[in-house]
């Protein structure tokens, strides 16, 4: 036990020292919201769905909220798992807790592709019943990115 | 001829009423000294005293956390356990170096004196002795021999079903399960024993008035000088205690310390929990079987209702370290009782086994916040990420019980 508490408060120091070090540098490094929003606008051009005016928040904020059908009977909407103000932690349907979709309340969210592809790919299966467009998915960021 | 005859029948007459008398004589004078408090002589060596009032604290103390105690109260259990065991095993050694009375030798073990002092009883007598009566002897055999049996059963049990003590590298979990059963129904005669023990000594010191209690707290009995202990061996009996003690511990750390593969932690694990834990926590590999593993891993777009899916290349190796570690690989409670019980939805919280354990719990309580679904086996067990789920670690969370309470 002691040995445990010893080592993970060792750990944490080391993590904070590192953290504080390269505080400045960590948003310049590849995975960011930023670009993962450059990643879906060249996927949404490609397949030609890009608006206008680019990504809208305001889409991405009726997506998260809007009760969908054609998903699982569980799932009928984001805010099954997640809360309805973005920035309140969410609830699994198995109970664990989810961090806020915010960006503002959980900063490492939607920084790491391979994370935030897999979790789209479930979720929106689950909630709309088919994957999501890179629309969609841009859309969703730069409403969260804005909370 | 006739005369002599006649005379000797007179002679042993004689002699008969002589020694009638005589000890008439002999019983009116212990009635008289004990009714004027014969001086008290020294009959019990202090160690076996000792030894006799710690066993009542450690056998209560092992009776009530076993029959009446919570799962988590299992180290206090062992511990009683471990206690009862070095006395019992000192109480065996003081049976052939104690005191006089403590002595196996000294015991009237024969059924046929048995039997006559039940029958002394029967008629309303019970010479006052300084050692045990027959009958006492044999109770005391019964006791220490049942507690013996206990004691083995225990360490057995503690070994195959809970993974842990001097045993848990040697005894396979069914040989455990076994054991404490027997362990149990030898619990409940002992139970009956102690009846019959504290039903003995209330005849002895109520219905004879033999100071039976004082003998076993100040040692003494208004006995004749001559059968007086020899002495008090405090000296001997910490003595025979210390070598018991260290033989105990020496052998019960030895064998605790011996490699153990029935249950191992689970090292690689980084890749299932990153994948399996962000909606309930990462059941324990040895909960499930090879082919069921396979089977839930290849139905992640459709699980339990939700889409679970994983690229294919990271559900390989996920699989492949499920399987590496599932519950033929171990030989625990959990991997025997829940990992390889087949259940149609693949479930581990649908094994019969698994409902009968946790029926006490109502329903509710996995839908509160605190626990939120019985596939968090971590709620309660807190060390369920081991797969050992170990008595002494159930805990169910107090605001989950309050809960549900409240709600009904
Ligand atoms: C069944 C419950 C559930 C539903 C419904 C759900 N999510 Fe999630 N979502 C989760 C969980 C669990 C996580 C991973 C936990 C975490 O990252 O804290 C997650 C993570 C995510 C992430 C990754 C965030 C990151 O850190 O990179 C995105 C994006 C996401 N969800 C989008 C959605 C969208 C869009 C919807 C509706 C179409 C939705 N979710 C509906 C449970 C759900
Ligand atoms: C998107 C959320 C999610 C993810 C990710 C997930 N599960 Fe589940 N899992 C569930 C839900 C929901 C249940 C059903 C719980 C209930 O009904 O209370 C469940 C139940 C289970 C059960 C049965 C638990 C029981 O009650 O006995 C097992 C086993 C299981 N999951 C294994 C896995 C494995 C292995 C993975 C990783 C490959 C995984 N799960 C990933 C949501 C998830
Ligand atoms: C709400 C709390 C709770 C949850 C969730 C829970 N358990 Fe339990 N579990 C208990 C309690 C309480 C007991 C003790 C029952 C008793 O006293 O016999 C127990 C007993 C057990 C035992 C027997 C332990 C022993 O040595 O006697 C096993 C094994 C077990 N649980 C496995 C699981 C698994 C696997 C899961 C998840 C699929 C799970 N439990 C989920 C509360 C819980």
């Amino acid at each position: 036990m002691k040995k445990a508490t010893l080592a993970i408060a060792l750990a944490g120091s080391a993590m904070l020292l590192g953290g504080v070090a390269s505080g400045t540098s960590t948003a310049a490094l590849a995975g960011s919201p930023q670009e993962m929003l450059k990643r879906y606008a060249e996927e949404a051009k490609a397949a030609g769905i890009m608006p206008e005016g680019g990504f809208s928040a305001e889409r991405g904020k009726a997506l998260y909220l809007a009760d969908h059908k054609g998903g699982k009977p569980a799932t009928p909407s984001c805010t099954t798992c997640h809360m309805k103000d973005p920035t309140q932690p969410g609830r699994t349907r198995t109970g664990k807790l989810i961090k806020p979709m915010a960006l503002s309340k959980t900063p490492d969210r939607y920084s790491d592709p391979e994370k935030v592809e897999k979790w789209f790919f479930r979720n929106c299966r689950s909630v709309l019943g088919r994957e999501c467009t890179p629309l969609e998915k841009g859309d969703f960021i730069t409403f969260m990115i804005s909370q | 001829m006739d005369h002599d005859q006649k005379n000797a029948a007179k002679a042993t007459d004689a002699a008969t009423q002589a020694a009638a008398a005589l000890s008439a004589q002999r019983q009116q004078r212990e009635q008289q000294a004990n009714a004027a408090g014969r001086a008290e002589v020294l009959v019990r060596d202090v160690p076996v005293r000792i030894f006799h009032w710690t066993l009542v604290v450690a056998v209560s103390a092992g009776l009530l956390t076993g029959f009446f105690g919570e799962e988590n109260l299992l180290d206090i259990h062992v511990l009683a356990g471990q206690a009862v065991a070095v006395l019992v095993l000192f109480r065996i050694a003081w049976w052939f170096v104690g005191g006089r009375y403590s002595r196996l030798s000294a015991y009237p073990l024969s059924p046929r004196k048995a039997l006559d002092h039940l029958g002394n009883v029967i008629r309303g007598r019970s010479p006052l002795t300084a050692g045990h009566n027959p009958l006492g002897a044999f109770m005391i055999i019964t006791l220490i021999g049942l507690l013996l049996l206990i004691s083995i059963t225990g360490v057995i049990t503690l070994g195959g079903e809970e993974n842990q003590g001097p045993l848990k590298a040697f005894v396979p979990y069914w040989l455990g399960d076994a054991a404490g059963e027997v362990h149990e129904v030898l619990a409940i005669i002992l139970l009956f024993a102690i009846a019959g023990h504290l039903g003995g000594v209330f005849m002895e010191t109520v219905v004879f008035r033999h100071p039976l209690l004082r003998a076993m707290t100040r040692g003494t009995m208004p006995v004749p000088e001559e059968q007086a202990e020899r002495g008090r061996f405090i000296l001997r009996g910490l003595f025979v205690f210390g070598v018991v003690l260290v033989f105990f511990t020496g052998f019960w750390n030895v064998l605790e310390a011996t490699p153990d593969t029935r249950w191992r932690p689970i090292s690689n694990a980084e890749i299932y929990k990153a994948n399996c834990a962000d909606c309930h926590h990462a059941h324990h590999p040895s909960l499930r079987t090879a082919d069921m593993w396979e089977r839930i891993m290849q139905g992640l777009d459709d699980h339990y209702g939700e889409d679970a899916s994983i690229d294919e290349k990271t559900a390989r190796r996920i699989l492949a370290f499920l399987q590496r570690n599932d519950a033929l690989h171990f030989d625990t409670e959990a991997a025997v009782r829940l990992g390889r019980a087949k259940t149609p939805d693949l479930r581990i919280s649908s094994a019969t086994w698994w409902r009968l354990r946790h029926e006490q719990l109502p329903e509710a309580i996995y839908r509160t916040p605190k626990v939120g679904s019985k596939a968090n086996c971590d709620a309660c067990h807190l060390d369920a990420e081991t797969g050992r789920f170990d008595d002494v670690n159930i805990r169910v969370p107090e605001e989950a019980r309050q809960a549900v309470s409240g709600n009904s």
